[in-house]
This record gives structure tokens, C-alpha cells and sequence, in this order.
């Protein structure tokens, strides 16, 4: 009997070890479930053609007082000064398209100073509050931007926004192509008072009621892009234009800007932009003006800046939406 | 009987040769490193981005989410996890780490990493550095007593970096400090103008760091007397050699600092971030990556290496640089030749 139960013993103590001493797997198996770990994280993803990279900077511009020669260098830690003369800056704006067919991007350029346009002249072109370039794929470009800060002045600083609102022209846009190159610094003085500029700005429209009190319509039936974007250009059926930005917006300050067929368009009171105040529990409203439109068909889209924080700005563009006037 | 006594011979024969199999198995283990590796483990040279370590045979790379990567000397590339089943998610993966890295110094392994706490009602990150061997936390990396009480409100326990400055000193960095530690992990230095890059280093007893101004500082260990150099314009990324510090300005020039004479000369245009490795500096940006020797002569072009890092991002482990990517590691020789790529698999 004794003999026995030491051959069970030994039995079970075989199987105990040869169990333990495999509890590691062979590098075939490793590997098998790594494979199949990568295999499923690889999955590309079916709507998405090739990636996408956008880059604004801005930099200082220092010009060598004997040659004339202009030199670019970045702002480390310290804001821009200005000191009384109209101010010169260097702008570098980098889009990658990936492998797509783009090689020539156009960009619409627009300087915003504390949330409002402003004139500025952009490689020696004459003042205006937008300049269209184009820049090529995947290549940095270093461009001259020469404008004056109104209303800056050594004890208040203001925020600074370049931005360049890429395939501006294009009717029809997807969701890879809809960011926008922006950048951003505070902007201070060192000489006097600079007089301040005067200027209106738009009004806020609050609504409290949902969209589908106004248009009869759901959100999803609005914009095949709910989720993806966070402000639409509507057409309800009876031909008015609106510009809606939905409860996802945080309370804050906006600027909104409205590009029609490549161009800024004064839809908002007979002016381009409108700036609104974002309360909780409310979205925002705005019908456009249509009666400048001739009939047929455009693509309207909006360009929305939050500048509630001081310290950094928020850009987003709504899609494309292809409207028809009819009268 | 004989029967029976044979098949307790067999039995035991049996046994015996299991368990001594066993017992070489776990000689075997105790030759292997914790990396489950040959040889020493050390740390791979680099400036900025992940770390990486090797041993005798293989390579292993700071992938940045989950357990470290293994690039064999057969140029195989895997998870370094040998559990077939495990996911690399959490701290029961052998490999895995968390917002943290492994790295050796003074000869012993350690661990950086971050753990979520609460503090208030608010999570916040707090920092640990553990001995690998002994399991022990051996510096939490406090906010220094000494800081300036606004200074401190803005600051954390989170470990930002951790740099082996030399045999004998690390530097850990914070939100808002840094540290330097002797091998027993006691402050030697600290200091609040932590600058955007966690490169120092340390020549004849003084310790080199660039500070919140971007400007260079030098400490003297000795007495701990701090000097901002008085240079014109700022500096933006730094490196070094034995003798001098290369930097990069505003302007993306690069200049050479010399430790023993003082002089300074540019080198090359066009180099924000770069980094020094073997008599080689590594720079340029995503469209012109460029390989010059340290007297700025230009060695190459290797821009079209897509996956291979402009600079300062870079690892050189003895005569190749490494490069993370996503899904991969890109490998060239120091003069930019023989460039490959290992896809995980």
C-alpha cells in the first residue's frame, strides 16, 4: 500500500512540476498573440484616406539696420513688443497632406486681435483683413505680416490670433481637410498709450429652444457631420440661412466669420464676423443675411474663435454647406 | 517486488531528473537580467523622447503606451512580455510601465514612473522611482521645502524626467523643480527655473542647465553658486560632448559652446533640435533632417528616412542610431548609411 501511494505521489508530483515548468510559453506562442494584439490594432480605419498635420508659428522679425536683411526668430518666453512703429512679424505655416494628390494648398490668412479682424498687409501686399496664398504640401513657408495693434498699450496686453483657413475655395470639403492653421501670442507695448480703436462689436443671440422647434428637424437631418463639428450653416425650408452652434460650446466669448464661395461674406448684419456670448444652458442662432447672394447655388461655411481664455484660443470650422437662393 | 522496487527506482529517477532539469532552468533564470536578457543592461544615449536600454543581445525600446519593445540580435522585433496571454495594459505585465521609464544608474536598475492620487477631490499625478531589484521606492520626489510658497502651489510631485547627468549623479525633474541625486537618492542641488528641455551636464564640478529664461546657467557643486551666462540672444535646445556644449538659438542657428576656452562658434543653420551622439549632431526638422560632424562639417542628408527622428528624439545604442515609430524602430549607422526599419510583430 505504502509503495502505491508513493507511486501516486510520484505521479502527481510529475504532472504538478511539468505544469509549472510550462508556464511559460514558447516564442511561438508569444508571438502568435502578439500577432493577432497587432493584427486587430492595424485595422485601418475605412473613412480615413491619409493623415493630416497643420503648423502655424509666429516669430519675431529682426532686420539688420546696415544690409536690410530681414532674420526670423522664435519668441522664447517673452510676448511681442510693440514700440510705436506698425509692427512686423514672420508667420510660418506648415500643411501636410500625407500621400494625397494636394500639392498646392489655398489658405485664406486673417489676423484677429482680442477677438476681432484687423488689417494687416501679408508679403507686401496692401492692408486688408484677409490675404489668400497658397502654400505647397508638406513644405514650411516663412511669410511677412505687418499690421497695427490698436488699443495695446504697456499696462494692457492683448491676445494676438494668425490664422489661415485652408481649402477656403474649395465646394466640397471632408472632414480630414476642415482644420485650420492658427497660432497665437500676447502682445504688449513698450511705448505709450496707443489710441483705442473703436469698433462695434456683434451682438450675442441666445436661444434656449432646441433646434428642432425651429426647423422641424433633428440634428442629424441637419448636418452629416453631428459629433465631428460643432457649428452648422443651415438652410431651413423656407430658404433662410442660419448659423447655429450647438450645446457643446462652452460658456465664453466667440467670434464667428463667415466665408462665402471663398470670400468673407457680410451675412451677419451686413458685416463678415459676429461676436457672441455663449450662456449655459443655451445655444447659438443667427440668421444670414441672404439678400447680397445671387441666385444659384454657394457653398457657405463659418470659421468660429473662442477667445474666452486669455491665454490661448480655440479654432473651429464648421463644414461646407452647399445652399441655393432662389430669388 | 522486484517489480515494484523497480518502478520506485523509475519513479524516482524520474523525479530526480525533473527537478534537476528544473533547478538548471532556474540557474538559467538567474543568469538572465530583468529584461530577461544576457549581460549587463545599460542605457542607450539620448537627449530627448523615450529612453531605450540593451544588454549583450538585445535592444529594448520605451514604446511610450504599454510594455517595452525588444529588438533582437536576429533583428526581430516584439513586446519584451512573455506571458502569451497578457494584454500589456496594467502593472501585472511584467514590462509594462506607466507615464515612467526604466533606466540604470550607478550599475542598479530603476524605475520612474506616475501613479494617479487623490489629493482634495483632485487626481493628480505623484512621482516614484523604484529600485528594481529590491522592489523599494527609493525617492518620491517631493516639492522642495525650500521653494517659494507661490512657486510651490503651481508645482507637483510628478517625475517630468529622470537623466543620468553621470556615474554618480541623477537628475530628476518635476512641474517646477529639479533635483540632482547622489547613488543614495539624498539632494546634492535643486532648482526652480526649470527650463523646456530636461538636458544638463556636469563638467569639472560645475553643473550646466538651461533655465525658464532660456538662458545657460552654471552651478558650482561646491559652493552651489548659480551664474546665468551672459551671452546675447537665448538658447533653445542644448547637447554635449567632453568639451563643449552645443546649442541651438532663436534663430535655429547651431553654435558650439567651448568648456575650455570659453569661445563660441556657429556650426550650422537650420537646427532647432538636434542632438550630439559619437562625434555626430543629429538636427534639423520634419522637411530637412542633417548629420554634421561636431566642427559643422555636413555629413548627410537623411531626410527621406521618413521614420527616422530629426534629431533630438533620437537613441544611439554603440554604433547605430535608433528611432521609435509607431508600429516599428528605424535603424542607421552614424554616418546616416544602411538605414532599416523593424516592424513589430
Amino acid at each position: 500500500m505504502k509503495i502505491r501511494f508513493c507511486y501516486i505521489l510520484l505521479f502527481f508530483a510529475v504532472i504538478f512540476n511539468c505544469a509549472g515548468c510550462n508556464t511559460e510559453p514558447t516564442d511561438n506562442e508569444t508571438k502568435e498573440n502578439i500577432e493577432n494584439r497587432d493584427t486587430e490594432q492595424e485595422v485601418p480605419s475605412a473613412d480615413r484616406q491619409y493623415s493630416t498635420e497643420f503648423a502655424a508659428n509666429i516669430y519675431k522679425c529682426i532686420t539688420n539696420p546696415d544690409t536690410g536683411e530681414k532674420k526670423y526668430g522664435l519668441y522664447l518666453g517673452e510676448d511681442i513688443v510693440y514700440s510705436g512703429e506698425p509692427l512686423e512679424i514672420g508667420v510660418k505655416l506648415y500643411a501636410n497632406m500625407g500621400t494625397s494628390s494636394y500639392n498646392d494648398i489655398p489658405v485664406l490668412c486673417m489676423l484677429i486681435l482680442d477677438g476681432k479682424m484687423i488689417p494687416f498687409s501679408m508679403d507686401g501686399d496692401e492692408n486688408g483683413v484677409q490675404h489668400a496664398l497658397t502654400i505647397k504640401n508638406a513644405v514650411e513657408g516663412t511669410h511677412s505680416v505687418i499690421f497695427t495693434p490698436y488699443g495695446v498699450s504697456g499696462q494692457t496686453s492683448k491676445q494676438l490670433l494668425f490664422m489661415a483657413i485652408p481649402f477656403y475655395d474649395k465646394g466640397e470639403v471632408t472632414i480630414f481637410e476642415n482644420d485650420i492653421l492658427a497660432c497665437q501670442k500676447k502682445i504688449i507695448s513698450e511705448g505709450g498709450e496707443v489710441p483705442p480703436e473703436t469698433y462695434e462689436p456683434g451682438s450675442g443671440y441666445i436661444f434656449t429652444e432646441d433646434l428642432y422647434s425651429l426647423y422641424q428637424k433633428n440634428i442629424q437631418d441637419i448636418s452629416d457631420h453631428v459629433d465631428e463639428v460643432m457649428d452648422y450653416i443651415v438652410q431651413s425650408d423656407n430658404g433662410e440661412l442660419h448659423y447655429t452652434a450647438d450645446s457643446l460650446y462652452e460658456p465664453g466669448q466667440y467670434l464667428t466669420i463667415l466665408v462665402c464661395d471663398g470670400e468673407l461674406y457680410n451675412g451677419f448684419d451686413d458685416r463678415p464676423y459676429l461676436l457672441w456670448e455663449k450662456k449655459e444652458d443655451g445655444y447659438m442662432d443667427k440668421q444670414i443675411k441672404t439678400e447680397n447672394l445671387a441666385k444659384g447655388k454657394h457653398t457657405i461655411f463659418a470659421v468660429t474663435v473662442d477667445f474666452t481664455n486669455d491665454n490661448f484660443c480655440v479654432v473651429k470650422k464648421a463644414m461646407n454647406t452647399e445652399v441655393e437662393i432662389n430669388e | 517486488m522486484n517489480k515494484r522496487a523497480a518502478g520506485l527506482f523509475l519513479g524516482v529517477i524520474i523525479l530526480g531528473t525533473f527537478i534537476a532539469g528544473c533547478g538548471n532552468n532556474e540557474q538559467e533564470k538567474k543568469n538572465l537580467n530583468y529584461f530577461g536578457g544576457t549581460g549587463e543592461l545599460k542605457n542607450a544615449e539620448r537627449l530627448n523622447n523615450r529612453g531605450g536600454l540593451y544588454d549583450d543581445e538585445n535592444k529594448y525600446f520605451d514604446n511610450g503606451s504599454e510594455a517595452y519593445w525588444k529588438l533582437d540580435k536576429d533583428g526581430t522585433l516584439t513586446v519584451n512580455c512573455q506571458i502569451a496571454s497578457c494584454p500589456h495594459e496594467d502593472e501585472s505585465c511584467e514590462a509594462f510601465i506607466n507615464s515612467g521609464e526604466y533606466f540604470v544608474f550607478g550599475g542598479k536598475l530603476y524605475k520612474s514612473y506616475n501613479e494617479a492620487h487623490y489629493n482634495g477631490g483632485a487626481i493628480e499625478d505623484k512621482g516614484y522611482i523604484l529600485d528594481c531589484d529590491t522592489g523599494k521606492v527609493v525617492f518620491d520626489n517631493p516639492i522642495p521645502k525650500e521653494m517659494d510658497a507661490d512657486l510651490a502651489v503651481d508645482d507637483s510631485t510628478a517625475v517630468f524626467y529622470v537623466r543620468v547627468i553621470s556615474d554618480d549623479i541623477l537628475k530628476v525633474e518635476g512641474h517646477r523643480h529639479a533635483y540632482l541625486l547622489n547613488r543614495d537618492f539624498q539632494v546634492l542641488y535643486w532648482y526652480g527655473d526649470v527650463g523646456k528641455f530636461p538636458w544638463g551636464m556636469i563638467y569639472e564640478n560645475q553643473y550646466y542647465y538651461v533655465n525658464d529664461l532660456y538662458k545657460l546657467v552654471k552651478v558650482d557643486l561646491e559652493t552651489k553658486e548659480s551664474k546665468m551666462m551672459d551671452w546675447d540672444g537665448k538658447v533653445f535646445a542644448c547637447d554635449n560632448d567632453d568639451e563643449n556644449i552645443y546649442f541651438s538659438n532663436e534663430f535655429e542657428e547651431l553654435n558650439c559652446y567651448s568648456l575650455k576656452d570659453g569661445s563660441i562658434e556657429k556650426l550650422a543653420d537650420d537646427m532647432l533640435m538636434f542632438s550630439v551622439h559619437n562625434g555626430y549632431i543629429y538636427g534639423g526638422s520634419d522637411t530637412k533632417k542633417s548629420i554634421y560632424d561636431v566642427k559643422g562639417n555636413f555629413i548627410a542628408d537623411y531626410t527621406e528616412y521618413q521614420n527616422m527622428d530629426a534629431g533630438s528624439g533620437i537613441l544611439c545604442i554603440n554604433d547605430k542610431m535608433y528611432s521609435w515609430f509607431e508600429g516599428g524602430i528605424a535603424e542607421m549607422s552614424l554616418d546616416g548609411k544602411n538605414y532599416k526599419e523593424y516592424l513589430l510583430e
